[in-house]
């Protein structure tokens, strides 16, 4: 059987969603976003930055897989779980009905909220990239453990095309490659110069590359998204989320909408014209404006 | 060298407070070095000692308290003191108040917080550089501990948080050790062996109170 993300990535240009799992116990609050984000090919089940104990991601995939039949893309770092809690968490997605995995070693929990917790990676993000690539092809873990059934799973891994220097992030990624790694997730990229270097770099490695596209809420949003130091949102943006702040309510939401709407559907054209795989974009508490963003753009 | 750090006046005095009669041990080797357990700290504390009212039965430094037959050997010429003490407080890494406590058979109390194995770039630089994790890669990785070096310990890295060639989570504008492993790497021309994946560790390796015998 062939997974419909890898098929429709080779296909042509994909569009697909991310929504953060939350701390939380109500399940709507995923879902809800999930459903007002529209026509999208797929969605990405991520977990919160900074925030520990989110509730799991792969539960949370599988819940989001039944109440809506889409295809999810379940993020697993390897902050808090040993390999065969990762190994488990697979399964149990698998058994949800979650195919495919987008695998990062995750951020330290000392940058967390709760820092005082255990950092485990046991394993790193290229050793668990390999076990989901051998569990797939081979049914059994590298170090020969048996999971019974048909497992056909698809692995992702989130590239950093700010990164510097840039050849050891390619070279890390090349090492991902030669695991058989499926697909990339850039970290929100506003520029498409930097998206072009990017993947003049990376393109002799043959991993379709979906960019990740981050809408901004206002203009606060921005600033604080701006201070991460591998990210950079061109100012022109942040001028047009700024405007909006002399409105209020709804007026100013709109304004911070069209400034969004301005800016992304170019965006995505270009990157569409560059030749990349897709898109996944990612709107935290504003999922309908995905949905926006979808229905304007050219198919 | 095994690297310690004086605990808080509070934590000791807390500690020693079921206690009136102390001996107080320093170590010759490392915390000598550390200036955590030697000559002075020692004298120090029994200073300290005698101002929280403590009676404090005999005070020295033993040689390298971590070593049973040292201990055995220097504490003899304190062995009534001993003997007579409620608590021997120890100015030592952990490995040397365990080991006094088993060459005296007596109620140990620890001074000092050990903190890690490093290499003492001079007095009052220490730098730490291995985690005994019992099946040493720097083979593997250009002579740099990832244990150690890199905050997440990962033995493919870098991660995310690389920033401009540093670690995003070590403090103090620390360089990401991946980012030299691969400098190394270029630097003799091998820049393949990045793309190696190094295999999970084995963490049966290290299930706690190892022992080496022959
Ligand atoms: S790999 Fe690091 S922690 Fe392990 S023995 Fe070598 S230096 Fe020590
Ligand atoms: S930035 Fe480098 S040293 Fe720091 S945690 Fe990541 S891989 Fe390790």
């Amino acid at each position: 059987m062939e997974l419909k993300l890898k098929d429709s990535l080779r296909k042509g240009f994909t569009l697909i969603g991310q929504v953060n799992s939350a701390r939380t116990v109500d399940v709507n609050v995923v879902v809800n976003a999930v459903k007002s984000m529209g026509k999208v090919s797929a969605v990405i089940v991520s977990e919160p930055q900074g925030v520990l104990g989110a509730a799991n991601t792969a539960v949370v995939s599988g819940v989001v897989k039944r109440e809506t039949g889409m295809e999810v893309i379940c993020q697993l770092t390897c902050r808090d779980r040993n390999r065969a809690a990762l190994l488990s968490d697979v399964l149990a997605a698998k058994m949800l009905g979650v195919d495919c995995f987008l695998v990062t070693d995750g951020s330290h929990p000392k940058t967390s909220d709760i820092p005082q917790a255990m950092a485990v990676f046991d394993l790193d993000s290229a050793q668990l990239v390999q076990m989901i690539k051998h569990l797939s092809e081979k049914g059994e873990t590298p170090a020969g453990h048996k999971a019974e059934g048909q497992l056909n799973l698809c692995v992702g891994t989130i590239a950093f095309p700010a990164a510097s220097p840039i050849e050891v992030e390619v070279r890390r990624l090349e090492r991902m490659a030669r695991l058989g790694l499926d697909f990339m997730v850039t970290y929100p990229t506003f520029s498409i110069e930097a998206l072009n270097r990017f993947q003049s770099e990376t393109k002799r490695l043959d991993v379709p590359v979906i960019v990740g596209i981050r809408m901004l809420q206002d203009v606060r949003d921005a600033r604080r998204l701006n201070e991460d130091p591998r990210v950079t949102v061109p100012p022109e943006l942040i001028a047009s989320l700024e405007k909006a702040e002399t409105l209020k309510g709804e007026g100013k939401a709109n304004a911070c909408l069209e400034a969004n709407l301005n800016f992304f559907e170019g965006f995505i054209e270009a990157v569409k014209s560059s030749g990349f795989a897709g898109c996944s974009i990612h709107a935290p508490g504003i999922e309908q404006a995905v949905s926006r963003l979808v229905s304007k753009l050219k198919t | 060298m095994i690297i310690t750090v004086a605990k808080s006046d509070e934590e000791v005095r807390r500690a020693l407070e079921p206690y009136r009669d102390i001996v107080v041990i320093g170590c010759g080797t490392c915390a000598t070095i550390c200036r955590t357990g030697g000559e002075d700290q020692v004298k120090e504390m029994v200073e300290k000692l005698v101002g929280w009212g403590k009676n404090v039965l005999a005070s020295m430094v033993v040689e390298s308290p971590c070593d049973v037959r040292i201990d055995k050997r220097d504490l003899r010429r304190i062995e009534d003191e001993v003997e007579k003490a409620d608590a021997l407080l120890v100015m030592s890494c952990g490995v040397g108040v365990q080991a006094v406590g088993e060459a005296s058979g007596k109620k140990v109390l620890a001074a000092l917080d050990t903190v890690f194995l490093g290499e003492v770039e001079h007095i009052g630089r220490f730098l730490e550089r291995c985690r005994e994790c019992g099946m040493c890669v720097l083979n593997e990785t250009e002579g740099l501990c990832p244990m150690v070096l890199c905050a997440k310990g990962l033995m493919n890295g870098p991660c995310e948080d690389m920033i401009n060639g540093k670690c995003g989570v070590i403090e103090n504008d620390v360089d990401c050790v991946w980012v030299k492993v691969w400098e190394r790497m270029k630097n003799e021309g091998r820049e393949d062996a990045f793309l190696r994946v190094n295999p999970p560790l084995d963490r049966s390796v290290k299930v706690g109170a190892m022992k080496v015998t022959w």
